[in-house]
């Protein structure tokens, strides 16, 4: 995973804006969207690999 | 001559130049007085055309000011021409040219920034301006379309601002279905690019253009998507770590 703390494991933080709507936010992703980002090529920096 | 206000012209009828108060002065017209000008705000004369307009007003003077409502200008006469103020969505030959669809901030420590919604049928050729403030380690700039599962062929070329060896690169397909187009340097300053892409929300192939500049790095690319899905947005990411600040400004070409 992303990093774990020891209790809790937390992952980055992604930025979703939707132009139609407006919707706008940034929040730490879900495990399940983590996984999917892996799966496409994405990779931690070394440094906070576990 | 005595001034007129615009205001209380008649409305259908042909009208004179004499009988419009130009909005710019010069030594020949007529001086205008602050109530005229507050008229002119609902006095301002309304054609349906051009054609009315110019059934209606034969010998236009420079200052003129005049609104169509078939586009939706405020047109003002130069002396030579009827010329459009500001810009309308619909306006010929105001706003034609590069129009601001969206700017989105890149939060802090992210690792993609999701922009939905931003390609439609309104444009055929887009523009993606960004900029980042900081990253958390080198890696390449990379966006994939929401619609593009594969296909992504990528071919560049890099060089560092203080070297003039030029480097080529090619991934051919990506396995990781992932538009390879820029690389820059973790942990120093800033880096920006754009983006220049064809056809993202048309049935065909989507084709991409790229140059941007970090404090190690200057690329130029370009990216084919072979595959033809019709994509809404595009996901904006470094290919290892997390960004943070910055913005991605979104713009489409007027057709």
């Amino acid at each position: 995973m992303f990093t774990d703390t020891g209790s809790k494991m937390s992952f980055p933080n992604v930025t979703i804006h939707d132009i139609s709507t407006g919707f706008y936010e940034t929040r730490e992703m879900t495990e399940e969207e983590y996984s999917a980002l892996l799966e496409s090529g994405w990779t931690p920096e070394a440094n906070t690999e576990e | 001559m005595a001034n007129v206000k615009i205001s209380a012209l008649p409305a259908a009828t042909s009208v004179a130049a004499a009988d419009v108060l130009p909005i710019v002065q010069s030594s020949t017209t007529k001086k205008a007085t602050f109530t005229d000008v507050a008229g002119a705000v609902g006095g301002v004369r309304v054609y349906a055309s051009a054609a009315a307009r110019n059934s209606a007003i034969t010998s236009p003077t420079e200052g003129m000011c005049v609104y169509l409502t078939d586009e939706d200008t405020l047109q003002i006469y130069t002396g030579s021409a009827w010329v459009a103020i500001g810009a309308t969505k619909t306006v010929s030959g105001v706003s034609e040219g590069l129009v601001w669809i969206s700017n989105t901030t890149i939060g802090s420590a992210v690792s993609s920034v999701t922009v939905s919604n931003c390609f439609s049928s309104t444009y055929d050729k887009y523009k993606i301006v960004w900029s980042v403030n900081s990253q958390s380690a080198t890696a390449n700039a990379e966006i994939y379309f929401n619609n593009g599962a594969s296909q992504y062929f990528n071919s560049g070329f890099w060089q560092a601002p203080t070297s003039s060896t030029v480097t080529n690169y090619s991934t051919g397909a990506t396995a990781t279905s992932i538009g390879i187009w820029g690389v820059w340097q973790g942990g120093i300053a800033a880096a920006h690019g754009i983006t220049e892409i064809h056809s993202p929300y048309l049935a065909e192939r989507t084709y991409c253009v790229s140059h941007g500049s970090a404090p190690g790095y200057m690329w130029w690319s370009q990216t084919q998507l072979a595959d033809t899905s019709q994509n809404t947005g595009f996901v904006f990411r470094p290919s290892t770590g997390t960004i943070t600040g910055g913005t991605i400004s979104v713009y489409g070409y007027r057709k």
